[in-house]
């Protein structure tokens, strides 16, 4: 069975190649503003180079950046927004609090630029904390809503109401309304994206999906119909945030399920990497023009979360647990007033990059621009260091920030940077590794053979998302036996008949102490109906992580029944040991900085660079 | 600097890193396990490190309000209760405002961390507790004229020993809590947090060996004070000054908190001589305001490559007035303080405003409401529950300021609708933007928040304090002031009671509160 996977980021179309035998990788510019046209073209070269004519593809993978990018310049689709009578400025109070503690300018930390603020409208009608309805919906209002949207052109319309995910009557009635007069435009309920407490937040998730839902079903449409046109007959699936593959059909309705696929994919590739190496806790760090995506391995998977912010959007779904930091290849130095050396967005002005002083340092494969000198002498001038060592600090103070990233990203999740490994990915990951690695005392760094393309890599080891969630809302113990066997009853109805052969079930239940409090997941692996099973295992969870005993027997707020495929193994040769094994090692597939006092073997799939003295 | 410089602070910049990061998974861990809604959803708490000495090792990112009070707090539990004398599994607390707290709610967490039986450093933990008793629910009584009339005061005190919390000290808290539950439950999140940083201060010690450990953290707190040393000397020496107040209340004095700052010798002194005498009002505060200020308002003024350790405080000189509304002396009631603090840093920003022109937006609101609802649910369970209103951000110097948003030493998050209608009968009937509040300019302020409630069952007592009722930031270079806070009883029967910017009252089935926050000042002339 031969796969192929294509990554689409903001400057560049990864493609993996996986056939019998067979391991090919291709990376081509975007070329097109257009990402359907850019991944057609891309797949055209790679089915022209590799002599595969597109019929003969049985299965096609699709991942993206192409979101992370619309939200980071703010392009999203132009939408409007229904709340309750009262709420109207939800998403513009936010949470209250600001972004940067310690920045005088106070900046609100909401994704206001979802919705514009007129475009926010209110209905009548209400619900109690209870799900009761306390207010009567309003028909006349609703009809009256209806007019005033059809008035205007949105590419989608979210509606989020007080309590909907106690009582979704509202939200429901809302929609029948507006798509019998606006058939055409997408309506996203919010008890369907994010059935949880706490109206923000709730806000948030449907305005995201309202807003990426248009363009990702303009490309979904087009590539289907350029796939169709050049005979393509196999199955087309999505990767999704989780990292694991969706159909076209649920892709459509879950755009924001796909936010965050390529960074997902890449630490899907680290996970493999990590499983194969037998290493079995690992940072994965993929260094890529704009950002720095980071992700914790732990035993061989990716660890998920359920709680997030990406490109300034709080996000509340089941995801990798990936972090973003602001600073890739294209970064610009400055000095920062008391010695050191800060980061600033790319701009359009002639300016100096971090990758313009790893190329004067000739550590990647690209000539330096010629006026890189001249940016580089009043950075000097300001640290009283050389036009190279004003570089290396230049580089330093990059490894030291995304260092420090790590840090308190593996911090924050209880793990001790210096007890993992490092995946060093996309391009620059494996330049900035070993830097990265001396300054968190990290000894091992883990390499792909192709580190510039990991996410398409990692698409090729990704099983389909076979799950279905329930909102549950009750006490372990006051559910008893047949409560939770109705629950996992529910949940195994709405999946389909469990292939043992190639899947196991797996439950993971969102609780906390007392349905107030912050949840969090309990993984069982051995799905129970037994309420004792579920509450010792939370119990033991929470000493696990807080070292206290939780102070209540356990709130289960929903549960998540999934079909884990059994073995995703695939077996890959070791490369080729490079003639040279320090300084640069450059190759179609990236590149590789091996400084003093690391050495590198080859591994299964990658390379290993191991500190000497470790 | 030469290469091995350069590594070596490379090294130290990584330790203060994985320290502040220790800090900060601190206070993930508080908020993950406190159980009052103050903490889980308003973010009223905050965690830090403290050296074996007792010096500001790491600060978590919190509320700055209370981390300017832990440094004083633990200097207090360690002239009680000396380092050298603790042994592993012994805890502290206190909430005495006048030994280095802020008011009593705020109950901070001191717990020695060891290694291989050495003591190595201290993680400590300040929260906003629900109740600590005295004569209003909620401990925050807006009419309280003395500290006696506030609530329970600990002064250092030890909270376990082995590990256990003592009997004495939880019955101290059971009796006088109307939510002992719940202020337990809270004290178990802070000794939680102190057992997260416990387990990561270890695994370094374990990595570096106790001695180098020590030696790093005093390595980092010199390298912090040679940071500041050198941002302080660049600044012009002033001084400079700044003055704001509070509102006008009857039977008061007008209340006005003063400063001076100069920058001398790499050091930082800032002299509030000038400020009002204490009141009989609980709005006075004690040393932790000003120093909150301060530490603040430099924070905020250098950039993010600053060690943000005790090395910053060694740099910063304060002169208060004794028996001041800045530094208060017993028996001056202090718990609604938070307001005074904002007026002092209004006061040390407008000051430093002069200092760096081009970084300081005009000012904000400098206030924030504190309102607790309390009572008995109609089937006999109690409730107490607190809220914390923002206002507008100050406009300037590039762009309009933000709307409804925490600013200077607050950066607390707001009360769901969703969140306070499952742990109290009230309704949240609408949150709003309060269009047109910011003041106007160029760059406008600003604007601030209105909420409005329904009381659902009788007997509902509300505490509010809250401020700029009258006295409103001024714009800066040309700009306009914002409009002042209000805050409204609308009664069931039709009658209006206009509130004052402290007020205690309650609420019947059917009676509506609504509460407004002032704007922030705009910035330069508006065309």
């Amino acid at each position: 069975m031969s796969v192929l996977a294509i990554d689409i980021g903001s400057e560049f179309v990864d493609l993996a190649f996986e056939g019998k035998d067979t391991l090919r990788t291709l990376k081509r510019p975007v070329g097109s503003d257009d990402p359907a046209r850019a991944i057609l073209s891309a797949m055209d070269d790679f089915s022209l180079s590799a002599g595969i004519p597109v019929p003969n593809l049985p299965d096609i993978r699709i991942g993206s950046t192409g979101a992370i990018n619309a939200l980071l310049a703010k392009r999203t689709g132009r939408i409007a927004l229904l709340t309750t009578t009262g709420f109207a400025d939800t998403l513009y109070l936010g949470r209250q609090n600001r972004r940067e503690l310690y920045n005088p300018i106070a900046r609100l930390a909401s994704p206001t630029f979802l919705v514009d603020r007129h475009n926010i409208h209110e209905i009548a009608g209400r619900f109690d904390a209870e799900g009761k309805e306390i207010a009567l919906f309003s028909e006349n209002g609703a009809a009256e809503l209806v007019r005033t949207l059809s008035s205007e052109r949105y590419d989608a319309i979210a509606v989020c109401l007080l309590y909907s995910y106690l009582n979704p009557d509202h939200e429901l009635r809302l929609r029948g309304l507006i798509e019998q007069a606006l058939p055409e435009v997408p309506v996203i309920l919010s008890h369907e994206i994010d059935p949880n407490p706490r109206e923000f937040e709730r806000t948030v998730s449907t305005c995201l999906e309202a807003c990426l839902r248009p363009m990702e079903a303009r490309t979904m449409a087009a590539l289907q119909t350029g796939l169709s046109q050049r005979g393509f007959t196999g199955k087309l699936q999505f990767a999704d945030g989780t990292g694991r593959l969706l159909t076209p059909e649920v892709a459509r309705t879950r755009s924001s399920a796909l936010l965050i696929s390529g960074p997902a994919a890449a630490a899907r590739h680290a996970a493999w990497l990590s499983d194969t190496s037998e290493t079995p806790l690992a940072l994965a760090v993929d260094i890529g023009s704009t950002t720095t995506d980071m992700a914790l391995i732990q035993d061989g998977t990716p660890v998920f979360t359920r709680q997030s912010e990406f490109a300034g959007v709080p996000i509340r779904q089941a995801m990798t647990d990936v972090h973003s930091l602001e600073l890739g290849g294209l970064a610009c130095p400055a000095l920062d007033g008391i010695g050191g050396i800060v980061f600033e967005r790319p701009s359009d002005a002639p300016s100096l990059s971090l990758r313009d002083c790893l190329a004067w340092l000739e550590r990647i494969p690209v000539r330096a621009p010629p006026e890189t000198k001249i940016h580089l002498d009043p950075l000097g001038e300001g640290l009283n260091l050389s036009a190279d060592a004003t570089a290396e600090a230049v580089v330093a103070a990059a490894e030291q920030q995304v260092a420090s990233a790590l840090l308190k990203f593996s911090v924050k999740r209880n793990v001790d940077p210096s007890r993992a490994a490092l995946v060093g990915m996309g391009g620059l990951g494996a330049v900035l590794g070993a830097g990265i690695a001396e300054r968190l005392g990290i000894t091992k760094i883990l390499v792909p053979e192709a580190p510039a393309v990991a996410g398409a890599l990692g698409m090729l080891s990704m099983g389909p998302n076979i799950s279905k969630t329930l909102r549950v809302g009750a006490n372990a113990l006051a559910l008893g036996q047949s409560g939770l066997a109705d629950c996992l009853n529910t949940l195994r109805a709405a999946l389909p008949s469990l292939d043992s052969t190639r899947f196991t079930e797996s439950l993971s239940v969102e609780m906390a102490a007392t349905p107030f409090m912050h949840p969090f997941e309990v993984a069982l692996l051995q799905p129970s109906d037994d309420p004792q099973v579920l509450v010792s295992a939370f119990a033991a969870q929470y000493a696990d992580r807080f070292g206290i005993d939780p102070p209540g027997s356990g709130h289960v707020f929903a549960m998540s029944l999934a079909h884990v495929p059994a073995d995703l193994h695939t077996r890959r040769p070791k490369p080729t040991l490079p003639e040279t094994s320090s300084g640069m090692i450059a190759s179609e597939g990236g590149t590789l900085w091996i400084p003093e006092g690391w050495d590198l073997s080859v591994i299964e799939g990658g390379y290993a660079m191991t500190r000497a003295e470790a | 600097m030469n290469a091995d410089q350069t590594i070596a602070q490379s090294r130290l910049e990584i330790l203060q890193m994985r320290f502040d990061a220790v800090a900060q998974g601190m206070q993930e861990t508080l908020f993950r396990t406190a159980v009052s809604p103050v903490v889980r959803e308003g973010a009223d708490a905050s965690c830090a490190l403290f050296t074996a000495e007792g010096e500001l090792l790491a600060l978590s990112d919190a509320i700055p309000l209370l981390l300017g009070a832990l440094p004083g707090s633990v200097n207090a539990i360690l002239a009680r209760y000396p380092a050298e004398d603790m042994r592993e599994g012994d805890m502290f607390f206190m909430n005495d405002p006048f030994a280095g707290g802020t008011h009593l709610p705020d109950i901070t967490v001191l717990v020695p961390v060891f290694f291989k039986g050495e003591r190595i450093a201290f993680a400590a933990s300040i929260l906003h507790h629900q109740d600590v008793g005295g004569m209003r629910a909620g401990s925050v009584p807006p009419d309280a004229t003395d500290i006696y009339q506030e609530g329970l005061r600990f002064p250092p005190s030890r909270l376990a020993q082995g590990g256990r919390i003592l009997q004495e000290a939880e019955d101290l808290i059971r009796l006088n809590s109307r939510a002992p539950d719940t202020v337990l439950g809270d004290i178990a999140a802070q000794i939680a947090s102190a057992g997260h940083a416990a387990r990561s201060l270890q695994t370094i010690a374990g990595e570096l060996g106790t001695q180098a450990f020590i030696a790093a953290t005093h390595d980092c707190l010199n390298h912090g004070e040679n940071q500041i040393s050198r941002l302080f000397q660049s600044l012009p020496a002033g001084p400079y000054q700044g003055i704001d107040g509070l509102d006008p209340t009857p039977n008061l004095p007008p209340i006005e908190a003063h400063v001076s700052l100069s920058f001398e010798a790499g050091h930082l002194k800032a002299d509030f001589s000038g400020s009002s005498a204490q009141v009989n009002a609980p709005i006075n505060c004690v040393r932790s305001g000003p120093l909150s200020a301060l530490l603040y308002a430099v924070l905020s003024l250098a950039p993010p490559t600053l060690f943000r350790n005790g090395g910053v405080l060694r740099r910063i000189e304060l002169h208060l007035p004794e028996a001041s509304v800045v530094n208060a002396a017993v028996p001056a009631a202090v718990n609604a303080r938070m307001n005074m603090v904002r007026c002092i840093t209004s006061a040390v920003l407008q000051a430093l405003s002069k200092a760096a022109p081009d970084k300081m937006p005009a000012a904000n609101s400098g206030m924030s409401y504190v309102l607790a609802f309390s009572g008995t649910w109609p089937d006999g369970n109690r409730f107490v529950t607190t809220e914390i209103i923002a206002g507008g951000a100050g406009g300037g110097p590039f762009s309009k300021g933000a709307d409804a948003v925490s600013t200077d030493v607050g950066n607390a998050m707001n009360m769901p609708g969703e969140a306070l209608e499952e742990i109290a009968p009230i309704r949240l009937l609408s949150a709003r933007i309060r269009e047109g509040s910011g003041g106007p300019g160029k760059y406008p302020g600003g604007n601030g928040i209105r909420r409005e409630y329904l009381a659902l069952t009788d007997g509902v007592s509300v505490s509010l304090r809250g401020e700029r009722f009258a006295r409103v930031p001024q714009g800066l270079l040309g700009g306009g002031s914002p409009q002042p806070s209000a805050a409204t009883i609308l009664r069931a029967d039709g009658e209006t009671i206009a509130l004052t910017a402290r007020s205690a009252f309650t609420l019947n089935s059917g009676d509506r509160l609504i509460v407004e926050s002032c704007g922030g000042a705009g910035y330069g002339t508006a065309n």
